[in-house]
């Protein structure tokens, strides 16, 4: 079976209709690792930098995100020790995994700040926005990371603040990750990569395929789903894409994703969206 | 594909719900037809406010309390049919049965989860004459009033600035202090625009558990009334 099944991928991240008007830029990211010899892993990432104004460099916090979120997965699949990590990642929240893109994103972060002081625009909006306890000015990257590394043979799904992360079988049939629930992501808040003890709240699903692969995981900020009435519409959106996939082809569907997003951003949400899409393809 | 993947679209809820004082206080001085023609005044503004965020719905409520509390406007209304029929003034302050009823329609069941933090403007010249804290409990003890965008305004010298500010439960933000007719309508205003305005864009930030997190950035107050031609501190 792992012989005959590759993954392919496509993706968009599009400005939010309220940004727009708001003159503020896309503050979401997106990534993905794609090598030539697609037995080897795939890799996606989105990750949503918060809107509130003290946030004044979250869409650089969110690039900073996905971009390591990347490197990181490529030297875990790579890491012969994987597999033994990924026994304990569902139940050990504290794992090597999450702290090593946790810590790695924080650093990143006071290098980028190192390098690149605020300038007096951004010092300024800082001042007057940051909370008392908010002194640390790693917080003006705040950002949310959703992360799905697959190969042939498995899955594994890391998702760091809100969003929303899809897997849709071979019949179409939609299912969310068996991964806990956080009810506190409500009302504009989310867990995120600033925030202290940020790996606690990571969650992670891991997943073998001892039987057929799903036919398309779908990673997407929280700016998709909320631009649905209600949550079946969001889900079939995912089921949408897939048979857009079948009929029209990846070439097509990848060409309207874009236009489809900022549709549904006017339409909906007014948020920035960013979906990241794996399909499978069957090589017989 | 001609249409765009999914379902229906829609824009977010944002639940609006004025919290109005009707105790037999309120009748004197004329305090709560001040109250009723503030938010005649406010509603076209608040109207204008929202047409220009169409990816926000803003749905009105209203909850009155004098002996007991009741909706004022039971089901939530879209704000550009949103209608103001005037309230009127008697018996005592049930403010705690109030948040009681406003916990129950901020309950994790009935807002749904995509929506934006609810406003909650509090008006009140008294002091509650029930059990005001395990109202306020049932309300903080809600995901959504909790998390609500909560403003108060205190008319006339009697209102109890500590049990408003025990509602707001921001040390950093008071309870605004009407005492003449003038400005309660800019602060009406003030609530139905430019917070409204605030609330209703998707501004994320980090899930901050503390009382002092304020998930929705306030604007500046505005200054009282000032007019000469206002008779100051009427009330």
């Amino acid at each position: 079976m792992s012989g005959s099944v590759t993954w392919d991928v496509m993706g968009a991240s599009v400005r939010g209709a309220t940004h727009t008007r708001t003159k503020l830029p896309n503050q979401d990211a997106i990534a993905w690792y794609a090598p030539a010899h697609r037995e080897d892993c795939l890799i996606l990432a989105v990750s949503d930098g918060h809107g509130a104004p003290r946030y004044v460099r979250s869409h650089q916090g969110a690039k900073l995100a996905v971009k390591l979120a990347i490197e990181i997965l490529q030297g875990f699949a790579a890491d012969q020790d994987a597999a033994a990590e990924l026994a304990t990642l569902p139940d050990h929240a504290d794992g090597r995994l999450p702290r090593s893109l946790v810590r790695s994103w924080q650093s990143a972060v006071r290098h980028d700040l190192a390098a690149h002081p605020f300038s007096a625009a951004e010092q300024k909006k800082w001042d007057e926005e940051r909370g008392k306890e908010d002194e640390d000015p790693m917080r003006a990257y705040g950002a949310t990371l959703l992360a799905a590394l697959l190969t042939p043979t498995y899955l594994l799904l890391l998702q760091l603040g809100d969003g929303d992360i899809l897997i849709v079988d071979s019949a179409g049939r939609v299912a969310r990750p068996p991964m806990p629930t956080d009810p506190r992501l409500i009302a504009n808040q989310t867990t995120s990569l600033c925030g202290p003890m940020a790996w606690q709240d990571m969650r992670a699903y891991f997943q073998a395929f001892s039987e057929r692969p799903p036919a398309l995981i779908m990673l997407a900020t929280d700016g998709y789903s909320n631009s649905f009435a209600n949550d079946s519409g969001f889900t079939a959106a995912a089921t949408d894409i897939l048979e857009s996939i079948r009929t029209q082809g990846p070439h097509q569907t990848r060409i309207q994703l874009p236009g489809w997003l900022r549709g549904t951003s006017r339409a909906g949400s007014g948020d920035d969206i960013s979906v990241a899409i794996a399909y499978s393809v069957y090589r017989v | 594909m001609s249409k765009l993947p999914g379902g229906a679209l829609a824009s977010r809820p944002l639940h609006f719900i004025w919290i109005a004082d009707c105790s037999g206080s309120m009748s004197v001085d004329g305090k709560i037809q001040a109250l009723n023609n503030a938010i005649r005044e406010a509603i076209p503004h608040m109207q204008q406010v929202a047409s220009e965020n169409p990816n926000a719905q803003v749905m009105v409520r209203a909850l009155a309390f004098s002996n007991g509390a009741r909706w004022h406007i039971a089901q939530a209304v879209n704000v550009q049919d949103f209608r103001w029929q005037d309230l009127k003034a008697e018996g005592v302050t049930d403010l705690g049965k109030a948040l009681n009823m406003l916990a129950d329609v901020l309950s994790p069941d009935a807002m749904p989860g995509r929506a934006l933090p609810p406003v909650l403007v509090l008006i009140s010249d008294g002091q509650p004459t029930d059990n005001f804290d395990a109202g306020l409990k049932a309300l903080m003890d809600s995901p959504w009033g909790k998390k609500a965008v909560r403003i108060a305004i205190a008319i006339g010298e009697d209102a109890d600035h500590d049990i408003l500010q025990r509602y707001i439960g921001h040390p950093e933000f008071k309870p605004m202090q009407a005492n003449n007719a003038e400005t309660l309508v800019r602060y009406i205003k003030w609530a139905s625009t430019e917070v409204l305005k605030s609330a209703s864009s998707p501004a994320s930030q980090m899930l901050d558990m503390s009382a002092t997190n304020v998930n929705v950035p306030l604007p500046d107050v505005p200054d009282p009334s000032t007019s000469p031609d206002t008779a100051a501190d009427v009330w």
